[in-house]
């Protein structure tokens, strides 16, 4: 059994992500990244040469892993198997790494905040922590 | 219950067999149609959000273009022919690097319609984001008090990679000053004076009137533009302008 809160706020923060770092995708390919904002630092992360992985932009990476997050939990949920659903809690390790990196880079190398990167660090951790109580869950109920 | 009694015991497994067929039957077809219903919803979703989101960030609600509000005064940095007719006002922030990137494309737009438009150069600084943006400011605004305005605006782009970081900003620039011949002792005490302060201040205080939030902002004749992307756009962008105006004129 999974426990239906837990596939639920997986869902929900997984979608929240994928929002998120669609907008900083759909900023980096359709905005214009070429201002000096007042309000946040994102232009100078965002603009920084650690914005692109292997000639994609950082964002596009995480659209795609919250969209996995997304579907795969919808997938487990409706064939109503725990073990997609064990492999999606343990895929939230990824996140949670990324996250770190990236935000270790944000304090430490670029020295800028970048809000919507902030935003995504915490919905990968809350994933993360999500996907330790789900584990949890599922082994308990076997 | 007489008729059910004398149907054998062959014929009621049979008679079972079919309503548990019949029935997984009517659920199997509930089943593939919620299925259906639920991954058409999460495509739909899905592509819903990324095009909301793609309208969204291409309508950038927090561009939203003004107008300039405080007229160029005797006050202001201008650069290039008195008598042209067209202005372009630029806010903007030494360490932004955006200006920066900018820097290169005003310059060669001044070379080519100095005669038809004016620059002129109001700080922006974004002190919040950027440490020595507000100390830059004052270095122009010092180096102006000696006639050097614009020699140390353009040292201070094209090294911004050299200050940006430092912690010593001022001392860099007092360097800067010393190459272009500044009298070093008046630039310190320029530097460090109210009324330069008050100057940079009150050219924040006008942009931010006139409803600027990023940097570089510029105004062609009074109207905030969207900023073109490159040298090539921006000139588009003038053509446009200058030959509308001038078919305009009686």
């Amino acid at each position: 059994m999974i426990s239906k809160r837990i596939v639920a706020g997986f869902i929900a923060v997984g979608f929240l992500g994928f929002l998120d770092s669609s907008y900083l995708a759909a900023k980096y390919y359709l905005g214009t990244p070429i201002n000096c904002s007042i309000f946040e630092g994102c232009n100078q992360v965002a603009g920084s040469p650690y914005a692109v992985m292997f000639g994609l932009p950082v964002a596009l990476y995480g659209v795609l892993y919250y969209l996995a997050i997304f579907i795969a939990t919808i997938a487990a949920l409706d064939a109503g198997s725990a073990k997609i659903f064990r492999l999606v809690s343990w895929a939230t390790v990824l996140g949670l790494l990324a996250s770190a990196y990236f935000t270790y880079i944000q304090g430490f190398v670029i020295g800028a905040w970048c809000l919507y990167c902030l935003g995504s660090a915490l919905t990968s951790t809350t994933l993360f922590v999500l996907g330790i109580f789900a584990r949890r869950n599922v082994v308990v109920s076997q | 219950m007489n008729e059910e009694k004398q149907l054998t015991r062959q014929e009621r497994r049979a008679l079972r067999r079919e309503e548990k067929e019949s029935g997984r039957g009517a659920a199997s077809r509930r089943r593939i149609l919620r299925r259906a219903l639920l991954w058409g919803g999460v495509i739909i979703l899905i592509a819903l959000s990324g095009w909301g989101m793609a309208k969204f960030v291409s309508s950038d609600p927090l561009n939203v273009k003004t107008v300039l509000l405080d007229a160029v005064s005797p006050d202001d940095w201008v650069f290039g022919s008195p008598a042209a007719k067209h202005i372009l006002v630029e806010y903007s922030d030494f360490q932004c690097p955006a200006c920066g990137l900018y820097y290169p494309v005003v310059k060669q737009i001044m070379q080519e319609y100095g005669g038809s438009v004016r620059l002129v150069y109001r700080n922006f600084p974004l002190s919040e984001i950027h440490r020595n943006a507000r100390v830059a400011a004052f270095a122009a605004e010092a180096a102006g008090k000696q006639g050097k305005f614009w020699e140390m605006h353009d040292l201070l782009f094209e090294r911004q990679k050299s200050w940006e970081s430092s912690k010593d900003a001022a001392d860099i620039f007092l360097g800067y000053a010393r190459e272009l011949g500044i009298d070093a002792d008046k630039f310190v005490a320029d530097i460090n004076s109210t009324e330069v302060r008050d100057n940079v201040d009150r050219d924040r205080q006008s942009g931010l009137r006139s409803g600027v939030n990023s940097t570089p902002t510029f105004f062609l004749d009074g109207k905030q533009i969207t900023n073109p992307r490159g040298y090539v756009e921006f000139k588009q962008l003038l053509d446009k302008t200058l030959g509308v105006s001038t078919e305009g004129q009686p």
